[in-house]
């Protein structure tokens, strides 16, 4: 037989599909304006996961977003995609706020940090203060702990792998905030609840057994120089991205192979 | 052997705390009663969506399958955003379109909060009303009437599908969104356009799902307009003029409605 155009696209359309969802961590961005002079042009880890597994990638990270827009993702996937082999979601910071405009473009909000140079509706630090007492540290843990929760039981018959991305929690460090969260997380129902052979890293805070892809790369690299885009953005490079893809393939390994 | 319970949860169409009324059957315990089950009522006053799908979650948790008979969920305004700070307190943000009732936010809610057991504090420190004001309308801006319409499809359907294997069903109790007084008309018919063209839309078994879809505009119907069918100058089923929450009457009709269907689907 021979080896056509027609033949490469019904042999791209027959293999499963590799969903890919999360934040800055899983975007194929080009730009970036913490590194304007940086060429950001590199294949990220659900590309290299991918490609590892023979599937096809689709790659539905947007950066800046929380975990309101991953879960809204998997709602809409579930529903729309026939042929999936895996689904990955690289969970987000838990304080951002998401939400749709009338055109279903996303955009966030971080009310956590000044942003408001970036943010699509400027707000000034007393509003943003304001904003933090009713997105206190409880309740987005809660909401997180809730959104893991519903993806397990809504992939309940499909392959699928869950990984906290960056640091859940901004201010972690300060103590008061870092027992909340371990307290809220550890009291509640859901926390039993969470299948940690797919939940990498579960239960993601480092004190209690847990770890973030951020702990991986800083495992490997602590002074974030070799695996980090530069000192003012920390994202993950080339290189990060390939230890973040043979991770998750060594979990997929461990429970679909 | 032990009754079967009926878990109900919504706002306050579902658990009513008003000026001083505070005992009229409401319809999760007539309901109870014509099922011949225990009767939960997780209803909160002034609670959205968010609410709704976090006490679900917690029910399915917390209680086991084989004693649950039924599950009603009353679902609230799209547009209410729900926080939840420790012990079970929870918070709401209303984003309103009017500055009048922003000034109500201030003057009725901390008040109501006070008596209501809910944790003052993240309301206390905003008493600055151009804070306020300012908070509000980037709220408002946010979440808007699509962004709260996606928000409460995909609620109805996490729902659905948590339901699964459990006796369920749903329906919208209050307005969903203020169309008629907030949006203009060129609006309100992309808003229309936008929910019936979401995939979910489609999803939603109709059967378990009374009154889907929803909007009287295309075909369904809210617990309001049930009541108001019947008592369009809202004198019979309404507390009263300034409080149109159901009375004992109108709990009455919620209930025989919500029979209605369970009959048609369990019996």
């Amino acid at each position: 037989m021979r080896w056509s155009f027609q033949n490469y696209i019904m042999l791209k359309s027959s293999r499963k599909k590799l969903i890919a969802i999360g934040c800055s961590f899983t975007e194929h961005y080009l730009n970036n304006p913490m590194s304007p002079d940086f060429d950001h042009n590199f294949p990220r880890w659900p590309q290299h996961l991918a490609d590892k597994l023979d599937m096809e990638c689709v790659n539905l990270g947007q950066c800046g977003v929380g975990n309101k827009y991953i879960l809204s993702k998997i709602v809409d996937t579930v529903l729309t995609e026939k042929n999936i082999g895996l689904v990955v979601l690289m969970w987000s910071e838990w304080m951002r706020q998401d939400f749709q405009d009338p055109a279903n473009a996303w955009y966030s909000f971080h009310p956590h940090r000044d942003n408001s140079e970036t943010e699509k509706y400027p707000i000034d630090s007393k509003s943003r203060n304001s904003i933090l007492q009713y997105n206190n540290i409880y309740d987005v843990t809660m909401k997180s702990l809730r959104h893991f929760l519903i993806t397990q039981m809504l992939l309940k018959d499909i392959p699928y792998l869950m990984i906290q991305g960056t640091n859940p929690l901004q201010n972690m460090n300060e103590k008061t905030a870092f027992k909340l969260v371990i307290a809220a997380m550890v009291e509640s129902k859901i926390f039993n609840e969470i299948n940690p052979d797919q939940f990498i890293g579960w239960p993601i805070l480092k004190q209690i057994g847990g770890y973030t892809v951020g702990d991986i790369l800083n495992k490997i690299d602590p002074e974030q120089k070799e695996l980090r885009i530069s000192k003012d953005d920390t994202h993950p490079n080339a290189e990060g991205h390939k230890i973040m893809s043979q991770e998750i393939y060594n979990a997929y390994e461990k429970v679909y192979l | 052997m032990s009754r079967k319970k009926l878990i109900a949860i919504g706002c306050s169409f579902t658990r009513y705390r008003g000026q001083g009324i505070d005992d009229i059957p409401v319809w999760p315990t007539l309901l109870s009663e014509k099922l011949d089950m225990e009767c939960v009522n997780l209803g909160r006053p002034g609670m959205g969506n968010e609410y709704i799908s976090a006490k679900l979650i917690d029910t399915i948790l917390s209680e086991k399958k084989e004693d649950i008979g039924l599950v009603v969920l009353m679902w609230s305004g799209w547009q209410r955003m729900d926080f939840e700070d420790t012990n079970d307190n929870w918070v709401k943000l209303r984003p309103s379109p009017s500055p009048g009732t922003v000034t109500s936010i201030i003057a009725k809610s901390l008040p109501e909060i006070l008596s209501d057991q809910h944790k003052p504090e993240a309301f206390l420190n905003i008493q600055n009303y151009e804070t306020m004001l300012m908070l509000n309308n980037i709220m408002l801006k946010c979440n808007n009437a699509h962004n709260a319409t996606m928000k409460s499809l995909r609620h109805f359907l996490i729902a659905q599908k948590l339901l699964e294997d459990i006796p369920y069903l749903m329906v919208q109790g209050i307005r969903p969104v203020y169309l008629d007084e907030f949006i203009e008309r060129k609006s309100k018919h992309i808003w229309l356009q936008s929910f019936l063209n979401s995939k979910i839309f489609d999803e939603i078994d109709e059967k378990k799902f009374i009154g889907w879809p929803i909007m009287q505009e295309v075909g369904g119907h809210t617990v309001e307009d049930i009541l108001n069918k019947i008592d369009p100058e809202q004198k019979e089923l309404r507390i009263s003029k300034d409080d149109t929450h159901p009375n004992a009457e109108g709990h009455k009709i919620m209930s025989q409605e919500i029979y209605n269907a369970y009959e048609k689907i369990y019996t």
